[in-house]
């Protein structure tokens, strides 16, 4: 458990496309992945080394920063048997934990509804992106579906404040329980007004935030600011989503993988630092997670579909260091000459969700996992 | 033009197409609802040209997996054709065939899907169902191609009977077995994979030697029944009349309890599922004359705004109305996507029991998105069919506040709403006073404020 | 058949060069390609729609110019670069078309939504834009493809308000004609054009499935084609090209399903003489490293049948087509398949005996 009374939050950052583990955690001193990657491997002299077998990608010296501080993990070989390595199912299988049957439900989703089971809170799970995620997804939960804080709310294509703020009152009376009959009608009514609320709470996040850090310019940093005004709001927030991308680099993958990771590290020292300085960082973990990893040989300009990657937990509460091995190269060990994953992604969920988020994991992952000491 | 017959045609196209806007209803009500209701059971307009998108979004062609965009084309196609039953019925069986890009992950395979419901949707049931058994996204997605005489798999043994015909109990798990069997070496050809070159068909394929030739025994006869025997019999049971007269009923009359209920919970109307059975089985399994029936009876009349809108409805309606969506230019990808932020994510349902309809629609992200979806699109008032709106409020001259709210109503729908809602929009009109055309963008932008207001109502979640 | 011989002229299959990708090595729904003097092929790409949080390429997936040479035979292609992105800034195109050489070796790329000409140096380098509308135009226009003639002119098809335009290098209107309908000078949703080497016009006449010429302002000549599918006759003609000998090369989107596209070679007097199909049954050098990096490709494609494998080998909706003279070959866009297919026009050819 965290160390602290405030209530542990997870932030997931998912790494759309299947991120490329073997130039992300990058096995330097295997000459095979040298043999596997004629075209698009990485320079040894650039890779940043975090000891004499593994380095990160040069782009990635934001995270190293979290690595040298001891607070981040990588976890090696993440996935599951049988990978489709298809990115639809593959994402599927992650967000319901169901790799044999298709899922309807996410594990958040359950998450969410553990933490407020009663919905008191209409912001217990905020998204940042345009539609829900599966893995919040479950009937009757809700979530907040974040495109841009600043412009969150209804009917925002109204630009006169003033008049805004009229249809806005009028929209309330018009849903309130007063008008209109009929099961379908009140629920219509509630559903409306919690949608009114969400906005309204989340309005005052932007407005109530102060902080020295300057987050880059990119997509993904205006994600994590908004996450960390949230937070820093104290609206009661416990799961927050986010996703950058893409990372299917079936082409050009050098210049595209490391404009992605200059993205999300920076985007991420940014957001941590921001949450140290305000004092908002003990109680919040990232895990950052890929549906799978790509393939070991290269195709002469990128790299095509695989199976096992690797995840990250960064955070203040999170020991850092490797967990589990580098998954075998030789040929003999691979699978359609694919990396073979060795840990479960759901006992990565099984450690975040009872040795941070304090919950029986079982019903949230659907079985029981073994689950490594990342805290 | 009575105001009744308006509304009734209004009503008749919100249900058996995507909408239509006032001049068009003028129109069909000149023609009659009954001459209207045969033009859309045989629609005699020529079908959209798909090569008009192909020439100017080359991608549509075969998107494969490219995340999100596969259902550009259909949502065109909704948006522009003018046989709207027919797409209204490709709508129907996408929800009950509900088939998805999460597993299958080729797009132009369920495109391809869509096609032929386009094109056997209102056909005969068993045919479709045959055709349905040889579709490889289908064989594919219940794993029919894992399912061999040496090792049965019953997943599409049993959503063909539980989710495509009769219902469970009805059957046991031995017809399930059997039906099963009956089906095996039902598959499709090795095709191309995905890369270099793109995308290929796949291609049905029948493998006599992976067939079990044994004697089955399904719903009490016996015989060395091949898949096709099993759909006869099946299409010859009356649970199976039942089972497709709720889908419709539920579809295109009023929100009804969801599929795994139907077991307990019996019909809202049972003698319009009657009636509509009877039609199945009288016609020898034929939709078209189910969906007659339908559209001609009392309860169909009488069933104005008895159900939610599903996301499909809200998109492509709204683009009907609005107008300007007939060329296939940029962001058609981005349009596409929104039923999916509303939660209906065309070509890829959550899973094979298809998408929850009515109230499960609603969720407060998800209602957040329809309004501020359609309040977006009838606040544009450069669009064709919002300065059509314009253009008839014009056209009245000045108005006092109810005339103008009253008018709005009706050019929106008809929308048919309670005193108490009525009275809020008037609230809402009356310190603006009279409508006047004396300052043009002024009243322009009134209207377009109420518009906007009115499709924010509860009430207009209702089709 | 990979050689086919008719009216003293042979087409010899000689290799596929390109593969799918949405950047580098490869294509994405390439449309159009021109070759400059200095031996570079440009391509336009346009590219497909999708949803990306990548705040460098929003949603214009794939669309740029690849800057490629194509070698003698197999494998010699080399990927050189590429210029340009979607947006509507300067050097950015919605939907590209079209694109030219001059003989200066400028690139101008036209694009079908902005309706503009986008003009870079040789190496890719913004030089200009320039609208191809004129003040008084009203209506829905469709800058669709782009050709150029022996002084520089440019001419380019609108396909929405089927038109023929012709301007100076510099973007300043010259001429137009034709409207909409089915006469002879008149169009349906006007696509490919060129220029032969007398300085006359073809126009693909997309959608009344024909080919009309034209002298250089504007009169009517000839008509190639036939509506139809059988022999000779065209469906939905996308792109037109024409050799020094004068024989005229049209695509088009025939609708045969298992061949959806052919590529009807007439002579100039009009007289049919051959269609090719397709016969890249080869991979190309840069898909097969693709499939060399896939086990699983590799293994499926040795499963699949001959019909099946077919389908690889024609053409899928080609929209272009261009005639390389200082190597005397056509070279077929062949757009859903992200390739080029390259014939040689082989003169002198021995034909061999038949009871080989």
């Amino acid at each position: 458990m965290a160390s602290t009374k405030k209530d542990p939050v997870l932030v997931v950052l998912q790494l759309t496309g299947g991120n490329d583990y073997l130039n992300t955690v990058i096995p330097f001193t295997d000459p095979l992945y040298r043999d596997n990657r004629p075209a698009v491997g990485v320079a040894e002299d650039r890779i940043l080394k975090l000891n004499d077998q593994v380095g990160l990608h040069p782009t990635m010296g934001p995270l190293k920063n979290l690595w040298d501080q001891g607070n981040l993990a990588i976890i090696h070989g993440v996935g599951y048997a049988n990978s489709p390595r298809s990115h639809f199912r593959s994402m599927d299988i992650w967000h319901t934990c169901e790799p044999d049957k298709l899922g309807t439900e996410g594990w958040l989703g359950r998450a969410t509804k553990e933490i407020d089971p009663n919905k008191e809170n209409v912001v217990t799970a905020v998204s940042f992106g345009p539609s829900l995620p599966r893995a919040l997804a479950l009937p009757s939960v809700p979530v907040a579906c974040v495109d841009d804080l600043d412009s969150f709310g209804l009917l925002t294509g109204i630009n006169e404040a003033e008049q805004r703020d009229k249809i806005l009152d009028r929209f309330t009376r018009l849903y309130s329980p007063t008008i209109g009959t009929g099961a379908v009608m009140d629920y219509l009514g509630q559903t409306g007004l919690d949608s009114m609320k969400a906005a309204d709470i989340l309005k005052v996040a932007p407005e109530m935030y102060s902080s020295s850090i300057e987050y880059p310019d990119t997509s993904i940093a205006s994600k994590l600011k908004g996450i960390s005004q949230v937070h820093q709001a104290n609206l009661g927030t416990r799961v927050f989503y986010c996703d950058h991308g893409s990372f299917d680099s079936h082409s050009n993958q050098v210049g595209m993988h490391d404009k992605l990771w200059i993205d999300v590290s920076q985007a991420v020292e940014s957001f941590f630092d921001d949450l140290r300085e305000n004092d908002a960082a003990d109680n919040v973990i990232m895990l950052m997670f890929t549906e799978f990893g790509r393939r070991v040989h290269d195709n002469g300009s990128g790299t095509d579909h695989g199976a096992g990657g690797v995840a990250f937990l960064a955070g203040d509460a999170i020991k850092g260091g490797e967990y589990g091995e580098y998954p075998s190269l030789r040929p003999e060990h691979l699978e359609q000459g694919d990396l073979v994953p060795h840990t479960d992604f759901r006992s990565v969920y099984t450690a975040i969700a009872e040795d941070w988020m304090g919950m029986d994991a079982q019903p949230l992952v659907g079985g029981i996992f073994e689950k490594p000491a990342y805290f | 033009m009575a105001n009744q017959d308006i509304a009734l045609m209004a009503h008749l196209m919100r249900r058996a197409g995507f909408g239509a806007t006032r001049e068009e209803l003028e129109t069909l009500c000149e023609k009659g609802y009954e001459a209207v209701v045969e033009e859309l059971l045989n629609p005699t307009e020529e079908p959209l040209d798909r090569f008009e998108m192909m020439r100017y979004q080359p991608w549509t062609w075969r998107p494969g997996t490219l995340p999100g965009m596969g259902a550009a084309e259909w949502l065109w196609w909704m948006v522009n054709t003018r046989r709207p039953l027919e797409e209204k019925m490709t709508l129907f069986w996408h929800h009950i065939f509900a088939t998805g890009v999460s597993k299958v992950d080729h797009y132009d395979e369920i495109q391809n899907m869509i096609t032929m419901f386009r094109e056997k949707g209102m056909g005969n049931y068993k045919d479709l169902l045959l055709t349905l058994s040889m579709n490889p996204a289908m064989l594919y997605w219940l794993d029919n191609n894992e399912n061999h005489a040496d090792a049965v798999n019953e997943n599409w043994g049993r959503e063909l009977l539980e989710l495509f015909s009769m219902g469970v109990g009805n059957y046991t798990e031995v017809d399930v077995r059997e039906c099963s069997r009956a089906f095996t070496g039902w598959t499709f050809e090795a095709k191309l994979p995905r890369g270099p070159l793109g995308r290929h068909d796949w291609r049905f394929e029948y493998r006599p030697e992976d067939h079990d030739e044994g004697e089955k025994t399904f719903l009490g006869e016996t015989g060395n029944f091949n898949g096709e025997d099993i759909i006869d019999i099946v299409c010859n049971h009356p649970a199976t009349a039942t089972f497709i007269a709720r889908h419709l009923y539920n579809f295109f009359v009023a929100d009804e309890a969801q599929v795994p209920a139907w077991q307990v919970t019996p019909p809202v109307d049972e003698d319009a599922i009657d009636a509509l059975a009877d039609a199945f089985i009288d016609s020898g399994y034929d939709i078209k004359a189910m969906l007659r029936v339908l559209f001609n009876s009392d309860f169909f009349k009488n069933a104005r705004f008895a159900k939610l809108k599903s996301p499909a409805e809200v998109v492509v309606g709204t683009l009907k109305l609005v107008g300007g969506s007939d060329f296939p230019g940029p962001g058609i990808g981005d349009l596409s996507r929104q039923p999916n932020y509303m939660g209906q994510d065309l070509l890829n349902p959550p899973s094979v029991e298809g998408w929850h309809t009515g109230a499960e629609w609603i969720n407060s992200g998800s209602l957040m998105r329809r309004i501020n979806f359609t309040a977006d699109m009838v606040g544009d008032v450069s669009r064709p069919g919002v300065q059509s709106i314009v253009n008839r409020l014009r056209s009245q001259g000045d108005v006092g506040p109810e005339q103008f709210v009253d008018t709005c109503l009706d050019l929106m729908g008809p929308l048919e709403v309670s005193a108490d809602t009525r009275q809020e929009l008037l609230d809402h009109a009356v310190p603006g006073g009279s409508l006047s055309w004396s300052n043009e963008a002024a009243a322009s932008e009134r209207v377009s404020e109420l518009l906007q207001l009115i499709v924010s109502l509860r009430d207009y979640q209702y089709a | 058949m990979l050689t086919q011989v008719a009216a003293g002229r042979t087409y010899d299959f000689s290799h596929s060069v390109g593969r799918g990708a949405q950047s580098g090595m490869g294509f994405s729904q390439p449309v159009a390609a021109a070759q400059g003097p200095n031996g570079v092929v440009y391509v336009v790409n346009r590219g497909s729609e999708g949803i990306s949080n990548v705040s460098w390429n929003r949603i214009g997936y794939g669309a740029r110019v690849s800057q490629i040479t194509i070698g003698a035979e197999w494998g010699q292609e080399e990927f050189l670069g590429e210029f340009s992105k979607y947006g509507d800034g300067n050097g950015e195109f919605i939907w590209g078309s079209g694109v030219v050489v001059d003989s200066q070796g400028r690139v101008y790329v036209s694009d079908e939504w902005l309706n503009q000409i986008n003009v870079y140096d040789q190496d890719g380098n913004f030089l200009s834009r320039w609208s191809t509308l004129e003040s008084d135009d009203g209506g829905e226009h469709g800058t669709a493809s782009i050709a150029i003639d022996a002084d520089d002119n440019i001419y380019v098809t609108d396909g929405r308000s089927h038109q023929v335009r012709k301007f100076g290098s510099d973007g300043k209107f010259i001429a137009s004609w034709g409207s909409q309908g089915s006469d002879n000078g008149q169009f349906n949703a006007p696509w490919g054009i060129t220029v032969d080497q007398a300085g006359n016009v073809y126009v693909a006449d997309h959608r009344n499935h024909r080919v009309q010429k034209f002298t250089s302002d504007g009169r009517w000549m000839a008509s190639f084609g036939s509506p139809g599918t059988g022999r000779g006759q065209l469906h939905l003609p996308t792109s037109v090209a024409v050799d020094p000998e004068g024989d005229v090369y049209i695509a088009d989107w025939s609708d045969n399903g298992q061949h959806p596209g052919r590529v009807h070679i007439f002579d100039a007097e009009g007289t049919f003489i051959i269609t090719l199909i397709g016969d890249a049954q080869e991979l190309s050098a840069w898909a097969k490293l693709t499939v060399d990096a896939n086990a699983d490709y590799l293994k499926r494609r040795r499963e699949v049948n001959l019909q099946n494998m077919e389908s690889e080998w024609r053409f899928a909706l080609p929209t272009g087509l261009m005639y390389d003279a200082d190597k005397g070959r056509l070279l077929v866009v062949d757009s859903q398949r992200s390739r080029f297919q390259i014939y040689n026009k082989v003169t002198g050819y021995m034909v061999p005996q038949m009871n080989l």
